[in-house]
C-alpha cells in the first residue's frame, strides 16, 4: 500500500472516453461523431446521497445504470465506496444501441432488455476503468454489480463523501448527445506493480 | 456433438455469447448458468457432454475463480477447456486465472468483438466434436 494522490482530472476523462469509446466500438460498431466533452461540476447531495436525476441530461427519457468502486473486498463488504460512475443514455439511442449489437437477437423494444444491456455496458466500462488504472499503477479496485433504471434514480447513489467534485462526460453518437458518464473518484493509492 | 457452457450474471451476456456461437455455424446444444454455482450443479449433471466452458469472472454467490479453481480439483471434469470471458483483464488477473486453473484454455476481456469470441472458441469446439 502506497501513498494517495490526488488525481488529475484530465486523466480520469481520457481515461474514461477511451473506455467509453471502446466499449461502444466493439460491442455495437458505431463511432462517435464528435470529440466528447468533459466538465468538472459540483456535486449535489440530498440526505448523504447524489442527487441523480436522468431526465435532465437529455431533456427526455433515458436508461441509467451506476455502480459503485471499493478500494477492496473489506470496503465493499461495508459499503464504503471511494468512487461512483453513472452512465446515461437517451432512450431512443438506448434502442439503436440495442439493435446495433447486431449479432445478440435482443429484442430492442423490450425495456427490461434495454436496462439490462445498459447495465452491461457499464460493468463493462467500469471493468476496463478499473482495468486502466491498474495499468497505471494503482490499486486494482473492486466494483460492485450494476444497478439499473429508467430516468432518475430516487434514492440517489452512494458516493465518497471527501469529494465535492464530479466529472461529467457527454458523447455524441449520429451527431446528437446521447450518453453521458459521470463519475465521483477519491484518490486512489499507488501500489507497487 | 459436445454442449457448450455458458456462465454469466448477466442473461444479456449469456444471449450475446450464445448468439455469436450460432452464428458462427456451431449446433452444439448450449448450457447456461448464472453463477459458479448453478455452473458446478450443470456441470455435474452433463459432464461427460461438455466440450467448452465459457466463465465470466464477477458473479454473486460463486465468482468464476472459485468456480474454475474447484473444476480443476475435480479430475473427471479437470480436462474440460475452460475460457475466461471477463472485465478482469490485467496480466495480474490472467495470472490468478492460470494458476487456480492450470488447463485455462483461453481469456478473452470484455468488451470483445464477435470475432475474437468466435476466434477463441472455434479451435476448442472442433477439437471437442
Amino acid at each position: 500500500m502506497g501513498r494517495k494522490e490526488e488525481f488529475d482530472p484530465q486523466v480520469i476523462a481520457t481515461t474514461l472516453m477511451g473506455c467509453v469509446q471502446e466499449t461502444f466500438e466493439k460491442m455495437c460498431h458505431v463511432s462517435f461523431s464528435q470529440t466528447p466533452e468533459f466538465h468538472a461540476k459540483e456535486i449535489i447531495e440530498y440526505d448523504s446521497r447524489m442527487r441523480i436525476f436522468g431526465l435532465e441530461k437529455f431533456n427526455g427519457p433515458c436508461y441509467m445504470s451506476f455502480l459503485n468502486f471499493y478500494f477492496n473486498q473489506k470496503d465493499f463488504e461495508a459499503k464504503k465506496c471511494c468512487g461512483v460512475m453513472v452512465l446515461y443514455i437517451e432512450e431512443e439511442a438506448a434502442e439503436k444501441l440495442v439493435r446495433a449489437l447486431g449479432q445478440s437477437g435482443l429484442d430492442a423494444e423490450d425495456p427490461e432488455i434495454i436496462l439490462d444491456t445498459c447495465g452491461e455496458f457499464c460493468n463493462v466500462i467500469a471493468g476496463q476503468f478499473k482495468n486502466e488504472l491498474r495499468s497505471f499503477g494503482y490499486m486494482d479496485l473492486v466494483i460492485s454489480a450494476p444497478l439499473k433504471y429508467h430516468n432518475i434514480i430516487p434514492e440517489g447513489v452512494d458516493f465518497p463523501y471527501s469529494e465535492h467534485k464530479q466529472y461529467e462526460l457527454m458523447f455524441y453518437l449520429w451527431k446528437q448527445k446521447v450518453v453521458v458518464v459521470d463519475m465521483v473518484m477519491a484518490p486512489v493509492p499507488h501500489v507497487t506493480q | 456433438m459436445k454442449k457448450i457452457l455458458v456462465v454469466d450474471d448477466s442473461g444479456v451476456q449469456r444471449k450475446m455469447i450464445i448468439q455469436i456461437i450460432k452464428k458462427a455455424g456451431f449446433d452444439n446444444e448450449i448450457l447456461e448458468a448464472a453463477d459458479g454455482n448453478q455452473a458446478i450443479e450443470t456441470l455435474a449433471a452433463n459432464f461427460q457432454d461438455v466440450g467448452i466452458v465459457l466463465c465470466d469472472w464477477n458473479m454473486p454467490n460463486m465468482s468464476g475463480l472459485e468456480f474454475i479453481e474447484a473444476v480443476a480439483k475435480v479430475p473427471a471434469v479437470a480436462s474440460i477447456p475452460i475460457v475466461m470471458v471477463t472485465t478482469e483483464g490485467t496480466d495480474e488477473k490472467i495470472a490468478e486465472a492460470k494458476a487456480a486453473n492450470p488447463n485455462l484454455a483461453g481469456y478473452i476481456p470484455k468488451p470483445f468483438t464477435p470475432d475474437q469470441l468466435k476466434e477463441t472458441v472455434a479451435p476448442i469446439l472442433s477439437a471437442a466434436g
